[in-house]
């Protein structure tokens, strides 16, 4: 580059040739665009692709490749590793499960999921699957929610907005019949207007006391499966990754920056002076009686963590 | 990625992976098949996407896809020499069907494909890997101003006013400077360089 310092910028070139004069045969709109598509690229932002003509899409493939070639540009972020196997693993676990709620007697090998009785509320909120991978990201625990959150998502995003007999406006979690029953909760502790969050193994949740009842919903951003956080001022579900907020019910928030789906809820019912939520049992067990605050088997069942 | 047995220097008998201990492939496979080959596949998997799509929020995406299409096949698949050719073929028309969903490109349109950079099913994984390397070869075949507006742009990642400075130009200037070198190095993104007429 070195050399650019020694000339000025249209030495050696006659007008007619100069490299950086717009000429007749390119439309300033087509500068426009390959300059935005190259500063999206820069913020690793999305760019718009939508109005490409002529030789567009070969120009954005080549501003790909060098982009590519900037250091670092194209390294797996940590964060975004760990929640995509927690969604591999979930989906996985959640098909051995619906298999063998539909084949009880057949005995499935499950190497890497324990059984359903330890509700596993962890004060830190970080599953052995986020220590196993090096505290990479809390979002490994989210690992049901993940999966379905994101699959809802992309489901509704994709296709038509009237997406399927969903059984509430914004669905349910985990569907009848691949399920258990486990409690999460005192009903004493949840007044009314109170949220708490909890975990299971398999599922990351916020459940909140509102007039009508108990009312439990996903705590897995529906746009790329980062763990949202509640927010007691704004009474919203706050993503941390992209900005997705949630009202309280679960609807997308007021000026979100994308669109999103609704966070899926989880089915409650109130027993034995406890709440209980529906979610996937790895096992497909009976329902867990564990105590909301046990704070599960630290012991047991590891056989999968080395 | 490794290719066991290559670069050791034991004795002949190590040819037959067989009779001899198991392989490093194996024995990282053992404990957690998807986990073991998640980690062992995502970098080049990502990177190669990231190439292609040139931002983070599409790779992630792109990338989140082909790991979940794959995910039943992974199961099955144990060596993960073969699960990361298979990899990479899913994602390749996980690709093809993103261009073709937002270019709009016609039915059969391979060849807008290819020229796109696409990489045919049958190219190998280590030819489409480094990106680096791959600009830099396109980047060799251009006239000093669009290569020096490029790398400054996309490898030194400066903004246009920082360009526009560096190269003693206006902004304005830049902005077309750069659509044209850009428009010249796509000539050089198909089939392997050279191929383009000066």
């Amino acid at each position: 580059m070195g050399t650019n310092d020694q000339r000025p910028p249209h030495d050696n070139e006659s007008p007619d040739r100069d490299d950086t004069a717009p000429n007749e045969t390119v439309s300033v709109e087509r500068y426009r665009r390959a300059h935005e598509v190259i500063e999206r690229m820069r913020a690793d932002l999305r760019p718009d692709r939508s109005g490409a003509h002529d030789d567009d899409p070969r120009l954005d493939a080549t501003a790909a490749l060098l982009r590519a070639a900037a250091p670092h540009a194209a390294d797996v972020d940590p964060g975004f590793a760990a929640r995509l196997l927690a969604q591999l693993e979930a989906t996985q676990a959640a098909t051995q499960a619906a298999t063998q709620d539909s084949a009880p007697d057949a005995p499935q090998p499950q190497p890497r999921e324990e059984p359903a009785a330890s509700p596993s509320a962890r004060p830190s909120g970080v599953s052995r699957r986020g220590l196993m991978l090096g505290g990479l990201g809390a979002a490994a625990a989210a690992v049901i929610g993940g999966a379905a959150g994101t699959a809802i998502g992309r489901a509704s995003q994709g296709t038509a907005q009237g997406q399927g007999p969903s059984v509430t406006p914004q669905g349910v979690l985990i569907p009848d019949g691949v399920g258990s029953w486990i409690a999460v909760a005192h009903v004493a502790d949840v007044p009314v207007g109170a949220v708490r969050r909890f975990q299971t193994d398999a599922v990351i949740g916020y459940l909140r006391h509102a007039a009508e009842g108990f009312i439990a919903l996903s705590g897995v951003c529906t746009h790329m499966a980062c763990l949202l956080q509640w927010n007691g001022v704004d009474r919203t579900f706050d993503c941390p990754c992209h900005g997705s907020r949630f009202l309280e019910t679960g609807k997308q928030a007021p000026g979100a920056p994308y669109p999103y789906p609704p966070l899926p809820g989880i089915k409650t019912k109130v027993e034995n002076g406890q709440v209980w939520v529906y979610v996937i049992s790895p096992s497909g067990s009976a329902p867990a009686s564990a105590s909301p605050t046990a704070t599960s088997n630290p012991g047991g069942q590891e056989g999968y963590n080395r | 990625m490794y290719l066991q047995g290559n670069s050791v220097p034991h004795d002949a008998s190590s040819e037959s992976s067989e009779t001899v201990e198991p392989t490093r492939a194996e024995q990282r496979a053992a404990p957690s098949g998807l986990r073991a080959l998640y980690e062992e596949t995502l970098p080049a998997i990502y990177r190669f996407i990231y190439s292609k799509v040139g931002n983070r929020e599409e790779a992630e995406d792109l990338t989140s896809q082909v790991y979940l299409k794959a995910l039943s096949g992974l199961d099955q698949s144990r060596d993960t020499i073969s699960a990361q050719a298979w990899l990479f073929q899913v994602a390749r028309t996980t690709i093809a069907d993103y261009w073709r969903a937002f270019y709009k490109l016609r039915a059969s349109s391979l060849d807008d494909l290819l020229a796109m950079g696409w990489d045919s099913p049958t190219a190998a994984p280590s030819a489409t890997g480094n990106a680096e390397t791959r600009a830099q070869g396109i980047l060799a075949h251009l006239p000093e101003r669009y290569r020096d507006v490029l790398t400054l742009r996309f490898l030194l990642n400066l903004t246009l006013k920082e360009t526009a400075a560096r190269m003693n130009l206006s902004e304005a200037n830049v902005k077309v400077l750069q659509f044209r070198a850009l428009r010249k190095a796509s000539q050089y993104v198909d089939a392997g360089m050279g191929r383009a007429t000066e």
